[in-house]
């Protein structure tokens, strides 16, 4: 008898998470599953207002859900977990300003037991990977929004997390440098097998981006539908984004949004 | 050119001061050139050591116990909201107490001396420098708390990495405030209980009708004023050069 | 249920901290381990509630708010006149530069024996130091709302044909109104405290001499209690100052804050 081979347990494995706002007393999200496969890119997409970032943080451990529960790599997530690592749509509020781009991409070193010359490193090649390699000395007001964001992604990608959760980072640049910025991310995926969950109100971007894209309906929000990306890789810009697939599920989710 | 008219103005006015006084002969209003000698006669000399000086350590002894002990309470205040909410009314009706009030409390309690201005003195830059730490603290963004808490920063440790440098602009406000305080504390504790320094001096003399010396007396607060208001200015802009770039990017 | 208005819930515990502490002073003064030069708060209260009726305290302070009240005034005047024309004058800045930077750092107490010289004991001494106090926050302040003045609007003014004079009462003065609110408020906190202080110092009536006198005449309860009456007056004259700047500030066409 063939025995069928046994699937790996999801990395992040989100079960009928519920989360009312502590304030108002609101419900914001009624019950979300999902699931983040190991090296997987997923996406949640869905009208504002429909509590993404609460989600998100939610996940993240910074909130607590008021039902259902959080799993990372098997463990229960109650607090920030050193795996995971949140990257916040407004750079400048969580970049510090009195620090040099080097200094704030070392600082979720310090708790690390790492040797300087150890820690110098992690900097130094996690700005080369965000191509930032040159501006180490400079401060992150001295850089436009697009370079801010990317020490940012550095500062995360420098402690070295499994999961990144990215909360509509592309949302305040330009869109050159979005789509530059996207590139990067699919690169650091493929570089650092850091597996990707985006939040994201573009829905060219989900689509251009991930593996699986999960809809969320208007608060208090559910997933209204798990929709499979099986666009070939290594993406393009160009080339991804005038394939007829890629029209076609963007259209999908883009009446499946509009329609709730 | 533009820069010379202020200096020009100054002459003029010095002129003035001194052609009316000549002319009106009034002892109430000495020429600013017999001031002037008066001026440097008094203090070029041991008086400024006698009399300045002690001013100035007094000054510094008390601003510097109220800017530690309102610095770290303040932060510490703004930081756990719970704490700010239970001590803040309390806070709000001792600052409107003008400190000088504190004065013949300090008197009692203490008695005259050094002990008494330095408390004084404390007393009445400490609230300016604790609320304004306070307001600093509290205006940490909500980003920044939450990273130290997603890099696994504890408590104490985001408190003096994270919470402190952000609330190094507001602390610098209250430090600024403080500072004119204290200024104005050593001042009017040494003419209130006192038979020395800065402003038992120019109080004396306007008792004694040594009316040059008052004059002297209160130009050289004026300059010392303007001295300590500058040498304020000039590390603010080093310590937080960082905001004002940054605060200029914004613009 | 009827739900208790928010300012209150929030207020709740700070002044039952206040008053705790009230009670736990109360207990060791009445115990004897503070100095006896510590009164019990509730004989302070008591001591003032006394003042007040048997006429000994409500002159003095007719006396300090008359003063504060002139102060202010003068200081109003003097403070913004000189504040619009440095403002809207480049001219008038430059001459006036070196001399503002100089007097402001002066503290109003050393003008207390000049005042003394020139207007005696009284009064018009007092008024006239508080003013000297008073005028800088406004001039500051009022220099900054003249600079953030919208230029279009000036423009404009100037396009129409009107004169200098008339644009400064017309459109400068308006614009700059927010900030001069806030550099009233700021000189209104300051015109008391130098009204008291002024008053201590050679006072011949008012709170400040009050405090002094009873100081004195080692009669602690009614010196403790002056002291309690600037401290309820402040409360007072800010929150009235500070609700005026709010009020200002909502119909005002600019906001732009100045602390000074």
């Amino acid at each position: 008898m063939i025995e069928t081979p046994v699937k790996p347990a999801p990395l992040l494995d989100v079960a009928g998470l519920q989360k009312r706002y502590t304030s108002s007393g609101t419900l914001a999200i009624e019950a979300i599953t999902l699931t983040v496969e190991r090296g997987e890119f997923v996406s949640i997409v869905g009208p504002s207002g429909c509590g993404k970032t609460t989600l998100l943080k939610t996940i993240c451990g910074l909130l607590h859900p008021s039902a259902g529960r959080v799993t990372l790599d098997g463990q229960l997530v109650t607090a920030p977990p050193p795996q995971m690592v949140l990257v916040f749509q407004d750079y400048a509020r969580s970049l510090f300003p009195w620090l040099t781009v080097a200094r704030n991409v070392a600082f979720p070193l310090r708790k690390k037991k790492l040797s300087a010359d150890a820690k110098r490193r992690a900097v130094d090649d996690a700005l080369a990977a965000v191509g930032l390699g040159s501006f180490a000395e400079r401060y992150p007001w001295q850089l436009s929004g697009g370079m801010q964001q990317r020490v940012a992604i550095a500062r995360a990608v420098a402690f070295q997390p499994e999961i990144l959760l990215l909360d509509e980072p592309f949302a305040s640049v330009d869109a050159l440098t979005r789509a530059e910025l996207e590139d990067l991310t699919l690169r650091l995926r493929d570089k650092f097998g850091i597996t990707m969950l985006l939040v994201t109100h573009d829905i060219d971007e989900a689509v251009y981006l991930s593996d699986r894209v999960f809809v969320l309906s208007r608060p208090p929000s559910v997933v209204v539908r798990e929709i499979a990306i099986p666009l070939p890789l290594p993406r393009d810009q160009e080339a991804t984004r005038s394939d007829a697939r890629f029209l076609a599920l963007r259209n999908e989710i883009h009446h499946l949004i509009g329609a709730r | 050119m533009r820069r010379r008219l202020g200096t020009v103005t100054v002459v003029v006015l010095l002129a003035v001061w001194e052609i009316s006084a000549r002319l009106m002969h009034s002892v109430y209003f000495p020429p600013a050139s017999t001031v002037a000698v008066t001026f440097a006669h008094e203090w070029f000399s041991p008086l400024f050591a006698e009399q300045a000086v002690p001013s100035l350590f007094r000054m510094f002894a008390g601003y510097l116990i109220a800017a530690v002990l309102g610095i770290a309470i303040g932060v510490l205040i703004g930081a756990y909201r719970p704490l700010f909410r239970t001590l803040d009314p309390l806070l709000q009706f001792v600052r409107a107490i003008p400190p000088t009030a504190i004065i013949p409390v300090g008197i009692l309690l203490v008695g005259i001396g050094d002990a008494m201005k330095v408390f004084v003195i404390a007393f009445g830059a400490f609230w300016p420098i604790l609320i304004n730490a306070a307001d600093g603290a509290r205006g940490v963004p909500r980003e920044r708390l939450d990273t130290a808490r997603i890099f696994g920063i504890g408590r104490p440790a985001t408190l003096v990495t994270v919470i402190f440098p952000s609330a190094l602009p507001g602390i610098f406000a209250g430090l600024r405030i403080g500072l004119s305080l204290a200024f104005i504390m050593i001042v009017v504790s040494e003419m209130i209980g006192s038979t020395n320094g800065l402003g038992y001096y120019i109080l004396q003399a306007q008792r004694t009708f040594a009316i040059p010396e008052m004059y002297g007396g209160i130009v050289l607060l004026a300059i010392l004023g303007f001295a300590l208001n500058a040498g304020f200015v000039l590390v603010e802009r080093r310590v937080l050069a960082w905001h004002h770039g940054e605060a200029a990017r914004a613009t | 249920m009827q739900r208790i208005p928010r300012p209150l819930v929030n207020a709740a515990p700070g002044i039952l901290f206040a008053l705790g502490v009230a009670a736990v002073v109360e207990a060791l003064a009445r115990a004897g381990l503070l100095t006896s030069y510590v009164v019990p708060p509730s004989l302070v209260v008591m001591a003032l509630v006394d003042a007040l009726r048997s006429g000994e305290l409500l002159p003095q302070i007719a006396t300090t708010l008359a003063t504060f009240a002139e102060g202010l005034v003068v200081a109003t005047l003097a403070g913004v006149t000189v504040g619009l024309l440095m403002g809207a004058f480049p001219i008038v800045y430059d001459a006036l530069r070196v001399i503002v930077e100089f007097l402001r750092p002066v503290p109003a107490v050393a003008m207390i024996p000049l005042a003394i010289l020139f207007l005696g004991l009284g009064a018009p001494m007092r008024v006239a130091v508080v003013a000297f106090a008073a005028s800088w926050p406004l001039l500051v302040n009022t220099l900054y709302g003249v600079r953030g003045v919208d230029p279009v609007a000036l423009e404009v003014a100037r396009n129409f044909g009107i004169s200098p004079a008339r644009t400064l009462w017309a459109v400068t003065l308006p614009a700059s109104l927010a900030s001069i609110s806030t550099g009233l408020r700021v000189a209104a906190s300051i015109a008391l405290v130098v009204t008291v202080t002024t008053e201590l110092v050679a006072g011949t009536s008012g709170i400040g001499f009050y405090v002094a006198q009873m100081e004195g005449a080692n009669r602690l309860g009614p010196m403790y209690a002056g002291i309690l009456a600037t401290g309820i007056l402040g409360v007072l004259i800010n929150a009235l100052f500070f609700r005026l700047d709010r009020s200002i500030v909502f119909w005002a066409p600019q906001s732009r804050e100045v602390v000074v």
